[in-house]
């Protein structure tokens, strides 16, 4: 078919829309990594004491681990010594009103479409917006504390609510957890810090927007949401990059705590640069999130991966409490040279603990994709129960796309179930859109909506058309 | 892997070496290359992501001498045998066991003989062990560098043969713990039909190791109805090797039943080679006490129009453990293949665990792939159903296990084995149905 084979050309030259680089002036660190370096980053942040000890013990016991190869992407050994750790706008803005805001930095939001004062004003959804490191301005922030909701960057969490960060900072991923974790907590450098009391429902959606602007600059933020007895948080969190040559890592940690009763709602819509056609340059995605979950509480992620030459990450949930809820719905789709391994775990402690896990794949062009997963019943967990269902769409003869679930289970009562499939586009469901008058690339675009349906109805409102629109432009002439 | 056990095994190298009869040169440098092979590898330790779930201390922790030969009796034997009109070789401890096989006079064609027979003749040129599989994993280069031997079976053009080819390896009682190595090659030519089944008894308590490969290959259009049989005794631990050649338009149906053994690995590997290559890979495992069964899957498809089919169950009770991990690869252009992967469990105890893992590796677009897993205990509802029809709980229970498990016996295509695992597993189930 010439046509499609001119718009896979066409789809393929088609630039990444988020490719310009903003130049504000940067603040920062000589690359390289020692214990200076992790000093020098403590000190830029004014930090207290243990917090330096906490990124030094993390960092003594990176130096002893090694870099796991298990995973399905493979990648050029990264250069930890070439990496610029830490690299802020130089003008800390110290803003009270939108105004006062570095205006490029406010037209570089506006590119993104996310531009802080149509957001306010249109949605109510408050952004905390991380600039490479430094977390620039945070809305709507008075609101929520009238409610005692405490929203704001990791830094000024550690300044204001110490004893908050303290207390839970690695508790739901130690520093010794992997090496890319605890990588991110010798060098984290800012983040979203959020704590809603007990009982509390938090009357909008939190969301944050990274970028990752400086060249060389890996992005190593943290993120630490706590949700107090029976409150109840819907966080969104979205990524771009800027167009860069070299591969860019990105090694976050999210720490998700939810205490008795309570309820988090985590989204993610991830469309960092994936490098060109030919997988040159793009984002090393490899981020540790992990959710806590006490008795009665429920934890539940929904991402939609676009982005990132690699994703490599497993969004997990430890079912700690009885009757705790884990819930796991990912859209991921990779073309050209992209390559994703991603997928759970949920770890069923407590009695009668859920568990869901939805997964999409779709895979197109030379990208390959692996779902991996685990589904671990410890002894005690009686009653557990779990669900997984990961199908796998193929489009083209040349992509992959690989499924590995792992089930361990220690208890006879609790009931384990997982399918998976994979196929391409039926010729037939095409042919019948196509009879209805629908174009080649609006009945592909369709069915994939389609095939995705079950997760995308799990994201916000916003979030839910963007990651639509996002996989229809992804998507654009990519089948043959 | 570990470098440090290998060395375990030097000694029982040295001594088989020096116990074996005069052997072509060719044998002896396979030998010589497979032990450096395993030399290099070593055995692999838990945390080699395919033993992730299962431990080789009790190999590792031995030092093993070759199982010497036995003399055993055919009253020893008899619950063992399938049908008194099956072919049968017997080997015990590794070692041809003349008096104990049946041979009857063989359709034209058919060679059914011990592997040591068969190095001097012509045809030693034609066996090529090694050829299907390469001993490039730690315990087939083991298996290769330590075989004393095993059944050769060859079936020529367009023969089709209703009696199953029975060989029985059966490891005796001893002083010490002793290891014997066996090999078992099934070659299959253009339109033969082929029913093989490979029996491993153990008839005492002493430790064992047994370490089997079998290599199956089916020539176009053939069709290979095999199956392993373990009821090996408690203090063994079993590690074999299947691999399966499947040519054009061939069909291979291997099933597993894993009844008996302390510790038993079943590696499959079967290649679909040609257009239209069909494999069914079958296996059940009932677990008691502290059983440990571990079946490793890996179905290749390289060529296009594929079916593969797998159906696995595991029954675990007690303190027994089952691991599956089956992999379904699809080259790139084998399009319009077929493939489908099943592992369901049963926990009958507290104490009992399943781990699994299936796995899809899909390199192209056209095909249909799918896997399910599930582990679980009986379903409430059924065993109500079957009380309110005036049965007991128990009874209830073990009518439902048993067609769980029958699920895979049915599909077996060898009938008199398929009869007597029938009767087996009502027999296990069977006080239990009084009650």
């Amino acid at each position: 078919m010439p046509d499609t084979n001119e718009s896979i050309e066409a789809l393929a030259q088609q630039e990444y829309k988020h490719g310009w680089v903003s130049h504000v002036d940067a603040d920062q660190l000589p690359p390289g990594l020692n214990e200076d370096i992790v000093h020098a980053i403590s000190a830029k942040k004014h930090e207290p004491e243990w917090l330096t000890e906490w990124r030094l013990r993390a960092f003594r016991h990176w130096l002893t681990m090694r870099e796991p190869e298990w995973q399905k992407p493979k990648y050029p050994k990264i250069d930890y010594q070439g990496i610029i750790y830490y690299s802020a706008p130089k003008k800390k803005p110290e803003v009270s009103s939108l105004d006062e805001v570095d205006p490029e930095l406010l037209e570089t939001f506006e590119k993104l479409g996310i531009s802080l004062d149509e957001q306010k004003r249109l949605s109510g959804v408050a952004v905390d917006a991380v600039f490479d490191s430094v977390s620039v301005k945070t809305t709507f922030r008075e609101e929520l504390s009238k409610q005692g909701i405490i929203f704001c960057s990791f830094s000024e969490a550690v300044t204001d609510h110490p004893e908050l960060v303290k207390k839970y900072l690695g508790s739901v991923v130690p520093y010794t957890d992997n090496y890319f974790a605890t990588l991110n907590s010798a060098v984290f450098s800012d983040g979203s810090f959020c704590y809603i009391p007990p009982g509390v429902r938090c009357p909008m959606e939190l969301s944050t927007y990274f970028r990752i602007n400086s060249a060389g600059t890996g992005q190593f933020e943290r993120t630490l949401l706590i949700a107090d007895e029976g409150a109840y948080v819907s966080y969104l969190e979205g990524c771009t990059a800027p167009q860069r040559d070299e591969n860019q890592l990105h090694a976050a940690v999210v720490e998700l705590v939810a205490l008795k009763g309570a309820h988090i709602k985590y989204s993610t819509v991830q469309n960092w640069y994936p490098g060109d056609k030919d997988g040159k340059g793009g984002v090393y995605n490899f981020v540790t999130k992990r959710g806590m979950a006490s008795e009665n509480a429920k934890i539940s992620w929904t991402q939609v991966e676009t982005g990132s030459a690699i994703t490599w990450k497993y969004p997990s949930c430890v079912l700690k409490g009885d009757n705790s809820v884990g819930e796991f719905y990912s859209v991921a789709l990779t073309r050209d040279r992209q390559m994703a391994d991603t997928g759970t775990k949920m770890i069923h402690i407590g009695k009668n603990t859920k568990s869901t896990i939805v997964s999409k794949g779709i895979s197109a062009g030379h990208a390959d994709q692996t779902y991996r997963g685990l589904v671990k019943i410890m002894k005690g967990a009686t009653g557990a129960r779990n669900y997984s269902v990961c199908d796998s769409l193929l489009i083209g003869g040349t992509c992959g796309a690989h499924t590995t679930p792992y089930i361990e289970s220690a208890n006879p009562t609790a009931v384990v179930e997982h399918e998976a499939s994979t196929s391409k586009i039926s010729d037939d469901q095409i042919f019948f859109l196509r009879q209805r008058g629908l174009s080649e690339e609006d009945a592909v675009s369709m069915i994939v909506n389609g095939f995705c349906k079950d997760v995308l109805s799990e994201l916000p409102m916003e979030f839910a058309v963007e990651a639509q629109k996002l996989l229809g432009v992804k998507l654009e002439g990519a089948v043959g | 892997m570990t470098a440090t056990t290998e060395n375990g095994f030097a000694p029982t190298y040295a001594a088989l070496r020096k116990a074996l009869p005069q052997e072509p040169g060719w044998l002896s440098e396979l030998r010589e290359e497979a032990f450096e092979n395993f030399r290099a590898l070593g055995l692999p330790t838990v945390k080699h992501e395919e033993w992730r779930w299962t431990s080789l201390k009790s190999i590792a922790g031995n030092q093993w001498a070759p199982a010497a030969p036995a003399r055993i009796s055919e009253a020893d034997l008899k619950p063992y045998l399938l049908a008194d009109d099956e072919i049968r070789l017997v080997f015990v401890n590794g070692h041809f066991a003349e008096n104990l096989c049946k041979l009857p006079p063989l359709p034209e064609g058919l060679v059914v003989q011990p592997i040591s027979r068969m190095l001097d003749s012509e045809e030693a040129l034609q066996l090529k062990l090694g050829r299907y599989a390469a001993y490039t994993s730690p315990f087939t280069a083991l298996n290769t560098a330590l075989f004393t031997d095993g059944a050769y079976i060859r079936a020529g053009n367009g023969l089709a043969l209703e009696t199953p080819v029975h060989v029985l390896y059966v490891s005796t009682d001893g002083n010490g713990p002793a290891e014997s190595s066996t090999r078992t090659l099934v070659f299959a030519g253009e339109s033969v039909e082929l029913r093989v089944v490979e029996s491993f008894v153990g008839l005492g308590s002493a430790p064992r190791f047994v370490n089997s490969v079998s290599e199956i290959v089916a020539k176009g259009n053939a069709k290979i109805r095999h199956a392993k049989l373990l009821r090996e005794g408690d203090a063994t631990s079993h590690v074999g090797h299947n691999e399966v050649h499947v040519e054009r338009d061939a069909s291979v149906t291997s099933h597993c039943i894993c009844l008996g053994a302390g510790l038993a690995r079943n590696d499959v590997h079967a290649v679909l080679a040609a257009e239209g290559a069909e494999c069914v890979l079958n296996g059940l495992v009932l677990g008691r006490g502290s059983q440990h069964f571990d079946n490793h899957i890996e179905v290749d498809h390289v060529r296009p129009h594929g079916r593969s089919r797998q159906l696995y169950r595991a029954v675990v009770d007690d303190k027994s453990r089952s691991v599956f991990s089956g992999k379904v690869i699809v080259r790139p252009g084998a399009n319009g293949t077929d493939a489908q992967q099943q592992n369901n469990n049963l926990l009958l105890s507290d104490d009992a665990k399943v781990d699994t893992k299936p796995q899809l590796e899909i390199y192209t677009d056209d095909v249909k792939c799918s896997h399910g897993a599930t582990s679980g205990q009986l379903d409430r509802d059924a065993i109500f159903f079957l009380r309110s029809r005036g049965l007991n709980e128990q009874t209830a229970r073990n009518l439902l296990t048993y067609a769980f498990a029958n699920d895979v016996i049915e599909q077996i295509r060898i009938e008199p084995l398929k009869q007597a695992l029938e009767a087996q597993l009502a027999e296990r189930f069977h006080g239990l149905l009084d009650g």
